[in-house]
């Protein structure tokens, strides 16, 4: 594909070439012209490309007619033969209607905003431990491998009752699966000793229950309780939603914060922290390259056909860049409050956002706050970006400073 | 204003307490919704107006009181 297509061209596959914060400048024609339009994605899967907010939002908030069953990667990576399949149990992004608010509602309580709240100070501890790990570094050092990902891996570690002893094998594993750095072979070897690591955690959780997230699930007085499958498939669901997306965001948030220096000379304000994630979020929507959605019925998106059993691909980096949604929407002004679609939106809106922002809202800060002089040492033309995959954001960021202060 | 929420169709993503923390709560069981103060002083419209617009199952519905 030619770095930019023309205007004038017909888009027929799916827009990927981001630069490096804004979405596909193609987008910015589709929303105006072509709104909802058929493309072929990378799998070889036809879609209906969903551009703007408002159209977006009916989508993800009508899941009577826009089944989740395929809500995967299938559409850009793989021979397309996850489509149609049954969803792995408790992997609930893919189940709909009762089955899922069933289940979805047994784990929201565990990241309600005050539960989440109390998981501020192990956050807090985490944050500042890895910060004191790169004042004893050698820089220049990779921010992703040496803080991006070691913190939501041992936040999710927390969460679901990993042992301490364990805890650092446990970060190895989950991080290996995910760093684009490996070979596949190595990356394949990662994500089933995570998977295993999953199996025996449930094993002896079942054995032996504790005070987090697996052992309530297990405890719980219920009609039905779940099965070991089902555990292990919600722990493996929540480690895919809760950490490679957060340990993206603290990365490519960093960039584009040393990018934007007077914007992130404001993170140390309290007032603005309650924006500034939220609007990062917005900015750089690293879920992207479309959340896929089947239809169930015939139906229509802004006066286009969709046919049963067509799937429809929403564009969050686009939607979030509306300007019928947000003026200026390709600004980063961290003052700013919108209602964004970074975390998706209907009845499947990130359960663990909340999570998400507190580590956010106290990594980025804190980096920002004791790391001076902080500086990306790749250039700007050889930053490997992850253009590619369901998740955005930077393979590695090799950053140097001055000093780490206390 | 008056607000009444759908229950049955709330997903407990907690959108409405971080957006009016006075006015929403969630339930302890399931993270549900529940409404403190279903006419809100004057002082907490706009945020009860960002809950409902923010919500992502859309079950916040707000009138005239």
């Amino acid at each position: 594909m030619s770095a930019h297509t023309s205007a004038a061209q017909p888009v027929d596959s799916l827009p990927q070439d981001r630069c490096p914060f804004d979405p596909d400048p193609r987008y910015k024609t589709l929303r105006e012209t072509d709104p909802v339009v058929r493309v072929s994605t990378p799998a070889g899967l036809d879609v209906w490309l969903v551009t703007n907010y408002d159209d977006a939002r009916s989508v993800l908030g009508d899941g009577e007619t826009f089944s989740n069953v395929d809500a995967s990667s299938s559409h850009l990576m793989g021979d397309k033969s996850d489509l149609g399949g049954t969803p792995p149990p408790g992997v609930i992004l893919r189940y709909d209607g009762d089955e899922h608010s069933r289940l979805r509602l047994r784990l929201a309580r565990e990241f309600m905003v005050k539960r989440v709240a109390r998981m501020e100070p192990f956050v807090r501890q985490v944050v500042g431990e890895h910060i004191d790990r790169l004042a004893n570094c050698e820089g220049p050092v990779d921010l992703y491998r040496e803080f991006g990902l070691p913190v939501p891996a041992l936040v999710i570690s927390e969460l679901l009752g990993v042992p301490e002893s364990d805890r650092e094998e446990f970060e190895q594993a989950t991080s290996a699966q995910v760093d684009l750095r490996l070979s596949l072979e190595e990356r394949q070897a990662a994500a089933i000793a995570s998977a295993g690591f999953f199996t025996a955690l449930v094993a002896s959780k079942m054995e032996n229950p504790g005070d987090d997230l697996i052992s309530r699930l297990i405890l719980e007085p219920t009609e039905r309780p779940m099965t070991a499958e089902e555990l292990q498939g919600i722990a493996l669901l929540l480690l895919a939603a809760g950490h490679d997306t957060t340990a993206n965001m603290i990365t490519l948030g960093t960039h584009a914060l040393l990018e934007n220096p007077e914007q992130a000379a404001k993170l140390q304000d309290p007032a603005v922290l309650t924006t500034a994630v939220d609007e990062l979020i917005r900015y750089l929507s690293i879920v992207h390259n479309g959340v896929l959605r089947k239809a169930v019925s015939d139906t229509e998106i802004n006066g286009v056909h969709v046919r049963a059993g067509e799937h429809v691909a929403v564009v969050l980096e686009s939607a979030n860049r509306d300007p019928r949604f947000l003026g200026d929407a390709d600004v980063l002004d961290l003052e700013r409050h919108s209602a964004h679609v970074g975390f998706g939106y209907g009845a499947h809106q990130c359960l663990g956002q909340h999570l998400a922002r507190l580590e956010l809202r106290i990594a980025l800060p804190e980096l920002f706050r004791r790391v001076r002089g902080m500086r990306v040492v790749t250039p700007k033309d050889e930053i490997p970006f992850k253009n590619d995959m369901v998740v955005y954001g930077i393979r590695e960021l090799i950053v140097d400073w001055d000093e780490v202060v206390a | 204003m008056k607000i009444a929420v759908d229950v049955e169709r709330c997903v407990g993503a907690g959108v409405c307490v971080m957006a009016a923390p006075d006015v929403f709560d969630q339930n302890d069981d399931d993270g549900v919704v529940i409404v403190l103060e279903d006419q809100p002083s004057a002082d907490q419209h706009g945020a009860v107006r960002d809950a409902a617009a923010r919500c992502p199952a859309a079950v916040i519905h707000l009138r005239d009181a």
